[in-house]
């Protein structure tokens, strides 16, 4: 285990390294990738400017459900989600060979290689929009605080699973780019309350495609409102995860090295 | 794909502004109803999706890689090239992309669709599409000096999305950002042929010149030639500084 957090460092370490080489553009593109997620704040301040917003929720509520969503999505594209480009890119040019030939697990090794420099951006400036928000939201407690926190871990989770999903079905199906724009569109979702979507839109994003788990749940715990939703959530990424492993590992056996 | 996901984001776009509205007290927000919010974002994003520009990309591309050297022997200008292959190029996407997404959003949406004004809305896309051409080549320019402009690039393109009001209509933000985006030609982009389609000018003089269609129109007009003007001065400054080398 320790081995593999010193392979992961290790490999993040180059990722930044090498794009340090272009320092000015590289943090110019640090500050891109932040500025283009604030669309959702931008956005929900002019809806709270002209209007009195979502029902029972309140302008700085709604903030830090967006910086909790920017924190998760922030940490997991750093992180992982990195797989689902380089599986394209590997795939194209049928260089998956490299990573089934190392000494390690290959999906760890392909998490590994994936790393995304650019998107330490995303996770830094969701960190402080939350923080921000939680200044002005009083009577935050810390047990709320604690659920919120593990509750995002399981929207980490999610987007685990994601990544899986959507790198398995680039490895069956090259060239599939658009899976971002699915990907883009599900998160379209979590950037709300749950509170403004149909019954049947919020079961299906609550037990089926738990996004809600990313911050409208963290969100409401908080808060301190806690409610079965968190449990129903959590079984669901650990079950999306797991069908996931079993999809990309499934998958990768059909791997022919031909390129595409 | 887009045919899910097309009807996918304006779903979700509908169920925030329908919430949004429902705990409103007035049927309008901003001098919006519901539909015509709704029809604003189906507008503007059909606009935009029309005068789409990708030349800063390939200038750039140009410009890295030393490619550029081979415009400069062609006996034709890069400015009036990239000018016709947009034409070319978006003229395509409004079979493969604008006719679809049109179509889609009246199949599924069809109650949110506000008709509007089209006659005055085409002559003003038509001037969009030449301001946004002059626009994103300035900033394609950029790479003359600076070689790497792809986060820049997309930094400005944000920018100007927002000031464009792709994201939000610029007249619902506070009234100093609104003050400020008005001294900027990206209104004319995509906010202003929308306005017109949705009726927001008359195209009446009698309630005066100012408040009619012809006045954002001769803007555009008025915008188009000065960009024309920095376009040019800019270019003969640039090309100067185009060594050929490439990496």
């Amino acid at each position: 285990m320790t081995s593999a957090i010193k392979l992961w460092i290790k490999s993040a370490l180059i990722h930044i390294a090498f794009r340090m080489a272009y320092r000015g553009e590289y943090f110019i593109s640090l500050v891109s990738m932040f500025v283009l997620e604030l669309v959702g704040p931008i956005f929900t301040y002019i809806i709270y400017y002209n209007s009195p917003g979502f029902a029972g929720w309140t302008f700085y509520q709604v903030l830090l459900l967006q910086g909790i969503f920017l924190t998760v999505k922030g940490f997991s594209f750093m992180s992982f989600m990195g797989i689902v480009w380089h599986s394209n890119i590997t795939l194209q040019r049928g260089e998956f060979d490299l990573t089934l030939i190392k000494p390690r697990n290959p999906l760890f090794m392909f998490i590994c290689q994936s790393f995304d420099a650019e998107d330490t951006a995303k996770f830094i400036g969701g960190l402080l929009l939350s923080l921000y928000a939680i200044l002005h939201i009083p009577a935050v407690s810390l047990s709320g605080l604690l659920i919120g926190i593990v509750a995002m871990i399981f929207g980490v989770g999610f987007f685990f699973s994601l990544a899986l999903f959507f790198s398995s079905f680039i490895f069956r199906f090259i060239r599939s780019m658009r899976v971002y724009d699915v990907l883009e569109a599900i998160a379209m979702v979590g950037y709300y309350p749950k509170s403004i979507y149909p019954r049947f839109a919020g079961t299906l994003f609550t037990a089926i495609l738990p996004i809600f788990i990313v911050a409208a749940i963290p969100a409401k715990a908080i808060f301190g409102e806690v409610d079965i939703d968190i449990l129903i959530s959590a079984v669901s990424v650990i079950v999306l995860i797991a069908l996931g492993l079993y999809t990309w590992f499934s998958t990768i056996k059909k791997y022919s090295s031909a390129g595409g | 794909m887009s045919v899910l996901i097309v009807p996918f984001r304006f779903f979700i776009l509908i169920i925030i502004w329908s919430a949004v509205y429902s705990n409103s007290a007035s049927d309008s927000i901003g001098g919006y109803s519901l539909s015509s919010m709704i029809t604003y974002f189906l507008i503007s994003s059909l606009v935009f999706t029309f005068i789409y520009d990708t030349i800063a990309e390939e200038l750039e591309k140009e410009i890295k890689k030393g490619n550029f050297l081979v415009f400069l022997l062609k006996p034709f200008s890069y400015v009036k090239l990239g000018f016709l292959k947009k034409i070319a190029n978006r003229s395509f996407s409004v079979i493969i992309e604008v006719i679809p997404i049109l179509l889609l959003f009246l199949l599924f949406f069809r109650k949110y669709f506000v008709m509007g004004e089209i006659g005055f809305f085409t002559i003003s896309v038509l001037f969009s599409f030449v301001i946004s051409y002059f626009i994103y080549l300035l900033i394609g320019m950029i790479a003359f000096w600076l070689i790497n402009i792809r986060s820049l690039a997309w930094l400005m393109s944000f920018g100007i999305q927002l000031s464009a009001g792709l994201y939000v209509p610029i007249d619902l933000f506070p009234p100093v950002i609104r003050s400020f985006f008005n001294f900027l030609p990206f209104q004319y982009i995509t906010f202003v042929p929308t306005s017109i389609y949705l009726g927001k000018y008359s195209a009446d003089l009698s309630a005066g010149f100012v408040s009619s269609v012809f006045f954002p129109l001769l803007i555009q007009i008025m915008w188009i030639f000065g960009l024309f003007v920095l376009t040019i001065i800019v270019w003969n400054r640039a090309k100067k500084r185009f060594s050929g080398v490439g990496a």
